[in-house]
């Protein structure tokens, strides 16, 4: 295997510095957050041409704020820091409270960065489900500008995103209309409580009042392909009906039945086939009984 | 390539030359001779080498000890007073532990034990599932668990009544 021996670690609070640094360098250098993915990446021999680790954590991006439109999370944002917000308490944003209580220990939420879960792409991570459910953004710099992008749009393949050399995601915005009537929910499959997962679901709803009828329902499934994938096909099948579990076995079992889900030493396609109706059933109905009780 | 980077430890400062990627545990045992952080995994999986940042409890394995600079850290070794480990000096939580029967083979007992002083730190009263969440990254092979929990609420309590 190789071994991961860089020759610097380069810890600035100049952005322009950071971005010039990671520019010159190319694929010879990373950026590192808290260091939980990238110690991942480090150990396991993924990264052994990288000799420069660029660390984005003295740049001031450790915030939570929100304008008219959006709440802005500051890319070196801890998990621990964003599950004590409260944030995922709130209606709509249910699916990323829950998320974050299924990533344990508390030894990593208190180190894992907001960023480094968006930016490190593999399919076991748990938090960019929950995020592309409530429809977040991604502000990126690159040298004096910034620009943004949705989530959805930012993912190639499994460690592949869009992000180029000299840019760096600075903040995930999520829109403040997510609310109201609006109710996610977040359900994980791991073997074990502090696990990857073995498979994930987030789903953001909203139910007629008076006919308990699904008006709108987006599911984003992780854990089944090389990154998170929307199930238009599944939610078709539900929009305009009292969700039950009959429905969703049968949606699920349609839609998916000519599938290959990306199998792993933890979970075969034919199981993951067998607990996608289950994670899908459980996301579906916690995020229906939160709509129904608003 | 190696830098000087100023670290302060168990409420001292010290100036330590690191590598480029050097781990906080293995800067914290090897250069400051803080055997008391266990190695157990080197994975972020065990908990055995689990240390208290600013308040919150990390996994010194994976921590890049350059992103420590401007931080506080606290060991086990620093939970005693001033460093002493005559019975009288230790803490309550460490009292409680050989007094409860918190341990068996003692391998996992330092990172428990950081674990505990950051939960309790931070919520003094908790409940069973809160230490259960604050025991969820440090295995114990040995104890079951069970006096392990009691020991932390036989802490908690006399830390309260301390107050």
């Amino acid at each position: 295997m190789p071994v991961f021996r860089p020759n610097e670690f380069f810890l600035s609070k100049d952005k322009k510095e950071v971005i010039q640094k990671l520019k010159s360098e190319g694929k010879r250098a990373h950026i590192i957050a808290g260091g939980t993915g990238f110690y991942e990446l480090a150990k396991r021999g993924y990264i052994p041409e990288v000799k420069s680790v660029v660390s984005i954590m003295q740049l001031g991006l450790d915030y939570i704020n929100e304008d008219s439109d959006h709440l802005r999370i500051g890319a070196t944002t801890t998990l621990q820091t964003l599950l004590e917000s409260g944030i995922g308490d709130s209606s709509g944003f249910e699916a990323i409270g829950d998320a974050l209580r299924e990533i344990r220990p508390i030894q990593v939420r208190n180190v894992s960065t907001i960023g480094g879960e968006v930016c490190i792409s593999v399919p076991v991570v748990d938090l960019p489900t929950a995020l592309l459910a409530c429809d977040a953004k991604i502000n990126v710099i690159r040298d004096d500008q910034e620009y943004e992008a949705k989530l959805e749009d930012f993912y190639i393949d499994a460690f592949l995103t869009k992000l180029k050399y000299g840019e760096i995601v600075k903040e995930v915005s999520l829109p403040k209309r997510i609310g109201g009537n609006l109710h996610s929910a977040f359900v994980k499959i791991g073997r074990l409580a502090y696990d990857f997962n073995l498979i994930n679901c987030a789903v953001l709803m909203s139910s007629n009042p008076s006919s308990k009828k699904l008006d709108s329902l987006s599911v984003y499934v992780g854990g089944i392909g090389r990154k998170p994938i929307r199930v238009s096909e599944f939610e078709k099948k539900l929009l305009g009906k009292v969700p039950e579990e009959r429905d969703i076995n049968e949606a699920a079992r349609s839609s998916f039945s000519k599938s290959n889900f990306l199998p792993s030493v933890h979970g075969s396609n034919e199981y993951k086939h067998a607990l996608l109706p289950v994670v899908l059933r459980d996301c579906v109905m916690k995020a229906y009984k939160r709509s129904l009780t608003s | 390539m190696e830098n000087t980077v100023e670290i302060n430890v168990d409420g001292k400062d010290y100036l330590v030359s690191v590598k480029a990627y050097d781990t906080l545990s293995r800067v914290l045992r090897d250069e400051l001779g803080k055997f008391g952080v266990k190695r157990g995994c080197d994975y972020g999986g065990c908990g055995a080498c689990t240390v208290s940042l600013d308040g919150r409890a990390v996994y010194s394995c994976m921590y890049p000890v350059q992103n420590v600079v401007g931080k506080k850290v606290l060991t086990v070794e620093g939970l005693a007073s001033n460093g002493d480990i005559s019975h009288e000096a230790l803490s309550e939580i460490q009292k409680s532990f050989l007094e409860n029967g918190g341990l068996q083979c003692g391998y996992c007992t330092a990172g428990i034990m950081m674990s505990t002083k950051c939960l309790l730190d931070k919520n003094p009263s908790p409940s069973l599932n809160d230490v259960q969440e604050a025991l969820a990254g440090n295995i114990c092979r040995c104890t079951g668990y069970g006096r392990v929990i009691e020991s932390i609420f036989a802490a908690a309590k006399q830390l309260r009544e301390k107050k």
